[in-house]
């Protein structure tokens, strides 16, 4: 937590404006014909934020591998604070499972499961670049009381 | 006359080719701006849920610690501060990468138990 915390000030005096002011825009689900989905919410504080140092590594990997995918961000049980972020990439053309929300910005594209957006909701997601390595990690989570230093694993507000 | 060992001196932290070029990398990119770097530096710090954490930082040049550990190998110099020595001796230093991560890793032979995700350790 302490980490994020210090994260989440240093960016806003050096970045101002890069994500706070993004906006997000969502994509209809393609097959909303066949399968009932719940409809997603419109307030703010259920969104997701997609940083722009992600978006531009979704598009750099988009480009050297040469085809089309989107990242997925997944809550799963597990880590020493209780609750651990995963990431995985998965093709494009991969079929959103019931309650799937999908985030799109600037043609990069993340894609978040029911269960897991009630733990993101209000989020950021950034790829954190350090001298020390480079990962995709969740930022600024309203939802999480604590978390561990690397910033995998959270425990949840009850 | 002095007796000399035969035995090359071991480094404090073994470096693996793919972190060398990496730092490699990394300092040469940082030349271009600031042509005041020696190399890298590698310290712990106390932060994370085991107690201690590694971090790295361009050594200034002329602003090495008297004692601490200077590596050399695939032609690039690491720094180790004195203070982390007696923690990370025997290490080895990896750089992996995929789609989802690129970063160092490390693995501490001293660390008695490690953070989920391997950034924390205590010795």
């Amino acid at each position: 937590m302490r980490r994020l915390l210090t994260r989440k000030v240093t960016r806003i005096t050096t970045r101002p404006s890069t994500y706070l002011g993004i906006t997000i825009r969502k994509l209809p689900f393609p097959s909303l014909e066949t399968k009932e989905t719940r409809p997603l919410s419109t307030e703010a504080s259920q969104e997701l934020r997609i940083s722009e140092s992600c978006c531009k590594r979704l598009m750099e990997l988009k480009e050297k591998k040469n085809e089309d995918f989107r990242l997925r961000v997944r809550v799963d049980s597990g880590g020493c604070s209780g609750f651990q972020y995963e990431f995985v990439l998965e093709p494009m053309k991969a079929e959103n499972e019931e309650g799937d929300s999908v985030f799109e910005e600037n043609g990069a594209t993340v894609v978040v499961d029911e269960a897991s957006m009630e733990f993101l909701k209000g989020s950021t997601i950034d790829y954190e670049q350090e001298l020390i390595g480079s990962k995709f990690i969740v930022a600024a989570n309203p939802n999480s009381e604590s978390a561990c230093g690397c910033g995998v694993s959270f425990s949840p507000k009850m | 006359a002095k007796r000399v060992s035969r035995i090359p001196k071991k480094d404090v932290v073994e470096l693996t080719p793919a972190a060398a070029d990496r730092i490699k990398a990394l300092i040469e990119r940082k030349k271009n701006q600031d042509s005041n770097i020696s190399g890298l530096r590698l310290g712990v710090r106390t932060r994370g849920c085991n107690g201690m954490s590694f971090v790295m930082d361009y050594q200034e040049e002329g602003k090495e610690g008297k004692f601490d550990e200077k590596i050399s190998a695939y032609g690039v110099d690491v720094y180790i501060d004195s203070k982390a020595v007696f923690y990370i001796v025997g290490t080895k230093m990896d750089w992996v990468e995929d789609d989802i991560r690129a970063e160092f890793t490390f693995e501490n032979p001293n660390a008695k138990g490690t953070c989920g995700c391997g950034e924390s350790f205590n010795v």
